[in-house]
């Protein structure tokens, strides 16, 4: 049983980073209709954009929360002008190609940010430093509660509330969800698509960038590889949710984490990759839609 | 019934084919591997090891390219696991000429070991054709990108074909010669079915299914049918692959390959058997003939380069380069 909880408490810190990758992918979904490939590797120049950032920018602060706020300031900020240049220069100029150049277009960026990322930030993986004061906690009956992992679900709480009010309760957020009904329809009734698309990039890269640097913290050793599994998942994750709805990413994104950590612990970790592919295979021919998605089936 | 004897035929005559190829290219040339670990043979005069290798890849890359055009262009059926099936036939084709015909002549041993992997391929390609059919565009995508993916860490869970070590030791028989024979007939046995009622049929499935059904056409049947081509030939590549090598892992069929070979067709033009060709070869070619400029500057540039063309392509000629156009000699008329 306590092993059971240990495994729970490591599942949603897992979960709740790829919940905050998954909400990018589900967001540009809903927007543009677009499986954004390249969206694991914003994640991972976010986590890099946080590790220049300790280094050069604040090489002497103390690991706490403070500082750890800042350095997901940066990657967000740095994240999010990523997101930025590739929405403006690959994925604009193809708005109106068929869907599957815009799929090739973003395979090719994350190549792109791949091998880039090891000319720029060198190949070899490099080690995270702590950013926050870190403190295990013996709640008893053998659970240790790593306040690391506390401090990570929490901030992608917040991150996340933040964003549920930026959807539902704005004039912006309003017009986003236009665009998901109807890109064309909302064209019409005034709705300035091409900045809400933006304004979407920006939101999902500064989420992905944060993501970044909590998994980090999570995982202190980085290298320009790590977008690829991650972002999978969490794009698996969003799926399983319903792809294009925010609250369905983050309940698939926390199953996955979950179920996840119990194949990991139960039975076998060389399974665990394999694991969030079964589920979503299983999600798509049991119930195409996702948990939460609409029950239109895309059929001829 | 005439087109599948005819069929039939060129794939005997493959055989044949390689057979002869094999002794006019001589005996000596059976062992790849020590080609390049050995003192140059007689071969490399022609043709230096590393070119040789690379023109191997790039035949490959054509045939895994032009079987997909079959599932992505033709049909417009979105799959993204294509490297899975060419997994299946590189490790079947592996285990079967390991542990079966370790001594076997080379005749045998390329019969076994390419139909052995295209069935297998073909199988799977069969189940997951018919179990996915319910699902139509991106979600397709994504269901195959993960079968691919499954079908990779299951070989990576199998001790016996050598798990995250990789298989090792697999008898190189496989020589320039019969995968450029086998590439050519690909390519043929592809044009054929593509100009043929089946591949109209396909073509109609691909603009309207609905209307194509109301024609008197079976969707259904007609998918099953390009899956298991698709990924017969896809299981062939991989058993080329395993026996060109002489060394498979899994890191070679990850979903990057699949997208590769994606990529490799919409470079070209979807839905051209042409531009699926020219695709592979521009794809392949590309990233080695580069390495040049990485001696010159010293930085591993050429995979971001390579990234870049694929993107500026993409944006200065969305139809990819051949559009919908064919090559004279392949072209239907």
């Amino acid at each position: 049983m306590n092993e059971f909880i240990q495994h729970t408490i490591n599942g949603l810190a897992l979960g709740s980073i790829y919940a905050l990758v998954a909400l990018g992918y589900t967001m540009v979904f809903g927007v543009l209709q677009l499986i954004n490939f390249a969206h694991g590797d914003i994640f991972m120049v976010g986590s890099f954009i946080g590790l220049y950032f300790i280094r050069y920018a604040i090489p002497n602060a103390e690991p706490s929360i403070f500082t750890a706020i800042m350095v997901i300031i940066a990657a967000m900020i740095g994240s999010a002008i990523v997101g930025v240049i590739i929405e403006k220069f690959a994925y604009r100029p193809l708005r109106k190609a068929p869907r599957i150049n815009i799929l090739i277009t973003a395979i090719g960026v994350s190549l792109f940010l791949e091998y880039g990322g090891q000319l720029v930030f060198g190949a070899s993986p490099q080690f995270f430093p702590d950013i926050l004061p870190r403190r295990l906690i013996d709640v008893g009956g053998d659970i240790i509660l790593d306040s690391n992992q506390l401090t990570i679900f929490v901030m992608s709480f917040v991150l996340m509330q933040i964003l549920s009010f930026l959807v539902f309760k704005t004039q912006f957020g309003r017009s986003m969800r236009a665009i998901s009904h109807s890109l064309e329809t909302a064209n019409l009734i005034g709705i300035n698509v091409n900045k809400v698309i933006l304004i979407t990039f920006i939101i999902g890269s500064a989420l992905a960038g944060a993501a970044g640097v909590l998994y980090g913290v999570a995982y202190p050793k980085i290298d320009p590889l790590l977008g690829l599994l991650p972002g999978l998942k969490a794009f698996i994750a969003a799926v399983l949710g319903g792809i294009g709805n925010i609250t369905g990413a983050v309940i698939g994104a926390i199953i996955l984490g979950l179920s996840e950590t119990y194949v990991a612990g139960y039975l076998s970790s060389t399974y665990r990759d394999a694991l969030a592919f079964v589920i979503l295979i299983i999600v798509l021919l049991v119930r195409p839609g996702g948990l939460l998605g609409s029950k239109k089936i895309e059929k001829v | 019934m005439g087109k599948i004897n005819k069929t039939f035929l060129l794939f005997v005559l493959f055989f044949v084919g390689a057979v002869c190829l094999n002794f006019i290219m001589g005996g000596f040339h059976l062992n790849l591997a020590a080609l390049f670990y050995e003192k140059p043979g007689r071969f490399t005069g022609l043709i230096s090891p590393y070119y040789y290798s690379v023109m191997i890849l790039l035949l490959i890359n054509v045939i895994l390219s032009v079987s997909l055009m079959l599932l992505n262009g033709l049909t417009g059926l979105f799959t993204m696991g294509h490297a899975g099936f060419m997994a299946i036939g590189a490790y079947c084709s592996a285990s079967v000429v390991t542990f079966l015909f370790p001594d076997a002549p080379f005749v045998v041993q390329l019969i076994a070991g390419s139909l052995s992997a295209g069935i297998a391929a073909g199988v799977v390609g069969f189940l997951i054709g018919t179990s996915c059919l319910r699902l139509a565009g991106d979600y397709l995508g994504m269901v195959t990108l993960g079968f691919g993916e499954i079908i990779r860490i299951v070989f990576l869970n199998i001790d016996a074909v050598g798990g995250a070590r990789g298989m090792t030791d697999i008898p190189v028989y496989m020589n320039l010669g019969s995968v450029f024979l086998m590439t050519i007939i690909i390519i043929i046995v592809i044009k054929r079915i593509s100009n043929g009622r089946l591949g109209r049929a396909m073509l109609a499935i691909k603009e309207n299914e609905m209307a194509a059904n109301m024609m008197g056409i079976n969707p259904l049947n007609i998918k099953v049918k390009a899956f298991v081509i698709s990924s017969f030939m896809a299981g062939i590549a991989g058993s080329f692959f395993a026996h060109s090598e002489g060394y498979i892992s899994t890191q070679t069929f990850t979903f990057a390959k699949s997208f590769e070979v994606i990529a490799m067709n919409v470079v070209g033009g979807l839905g051209s058997l042409s531009g699926a060709i020219m695709g592979a070869g521009i794809l392949t070619v590309l990233p080695e003939a580069l390495r040049k400029v990485q001696d010159v500057t010293g930085l591993d540039i050429r995979m971001v380069i390579y990234a870049l063309t694929m993107i500026l392509i993409m944006i200065l000629r969305p139809q990819g380069l051949m559009g919908n156009k064919e090559w004279k000699w392949l072209s239907s008329k």
